[in-house]
């Protein structure tokens, strides 16, 4: 501590390592926060439901998508990044997640929404397996922390079923 | 290398600074704090850090504001910086007090003696 340099090479490295500190221990403040997120989807009417020339199934629909995910957000909270994702099992695959919609809340102000849309993404079956298939609709979402671990969690909703006949 | 060496310092700096710019310059950036000085300075940089993270840490927590964290950390680091990096008048109040000359001729400089020389020789071969 005798010079300037040494000084200055102390306190900053010193004010780093608190800093860092600081931010692990914003960061596992988070874990006192348990959240309590809802969301209701429902399918207002199946636009088109059609076999494209390659075989494979194609839907549009029309969606009213609410949510509250304002719990989410804690004061390390950058943003959460959300999507609604149809899932159905088919005998070739056990899973298929199909993301219908997707979008950024960049603030707890935000986090509070309803929506009324068409399916913003193509809803392709691979094969022809919809018609008349029973699905869940899943609302996924990653929080992104300012600090530390990214999280994520989502929402069945099951029951859906879509239409026998093409349309 | 000191930065702060008088003879190493163009003399273009020095026609563009007053006397006491220069002295001042010095007193704060180049002299070396004596003993106390050094402890006082790490002790004061070392509680004011940990002060700051605190209060820092807290009111963002209470505010739900992390912005308002790293603002009031960053003007406890710099707050901390101005006082305890330069070499300010108060962390100099305790001198080093040589010892007078004519005491240092009453106690002679032990003399290297012969054995010693001895001794190193065969360790050189």
């Amino acid at each position: 501590m005798h010079s300037f340099g040494y000084r200055a090479n102390a306190l900053l490295t010193f004010s780093i390592t608190i800093l860092a500190l600081m931010c692990a221990m914003a960061s596992l403040s988070d874990n006192f926060n348990s959240p309590t997120p809802s969301a209701q989807v429902q399918v207002l009417n199946i636009n088109w439901f059609q076999k494209q020339p390659n075989g494979n199934d194609e839907v549009s629909m029309t969606l009213n998508i609410s949510a509250d995910l304002q719990s989410l957000f804690t004061w390390n909270t950058k943003q959460v990044f959300v999507f609604l994702a149809a899932e159905y099992e088919t005998p070739k695959n056990s899973l298929n997640q199909i993301s219908l919609w997707d979008g950024i809340i960049p603030s707890k102000e935000h986090a509070k929404f309803w929506i009324h849309t068409s399916n913003k993404y193509r809803f392709i079956d691979q094969g022809s397996n919809l018609r008349g298939k029973e699905y869940n609709l899943t609302m996924h979402w990653h929080v992104m922390p300012k600090t530390g671990k990214m999280s994520a969690d989502k929402i069945v909703m099951p029951g859906y079923r879509l239409p026998v006949e093409y349309r | 290398m000191n930065s702060c060496d008088l003879l190493t310092t163009p003399h273009y700096i020095f026609k563009s600074l007053s006397a006491f710019n220069i002295i001042f310059f010095l007193l704060l950036f180049c002299l070396q704090m004596d003993w106390q000085g050094q402890k006082l300075a790490e002790q004061l940089m070392q509680i004011m850090l940990l002060a700051f993270a605190v209060i820092a840490f807290a009111s963002g927590y209470v505010m739900a504001s992390f912005q308002m964290m790293i603002l009031i950390y960053a003007g406890g680091v710099v707050l901390t910086t101005l006082l305890t990096i330069p070499n300010w008048p108060f962390f100099n109040r305790h001198p080093l007090v040589w010892l007078d000359s004519s005491e240092a001729e009453k106690h002679p400089k032990p003399q290297p003696s012969s054995n010693v020389t001895q001794k190193k020789k065969p360790v050189k071969k």
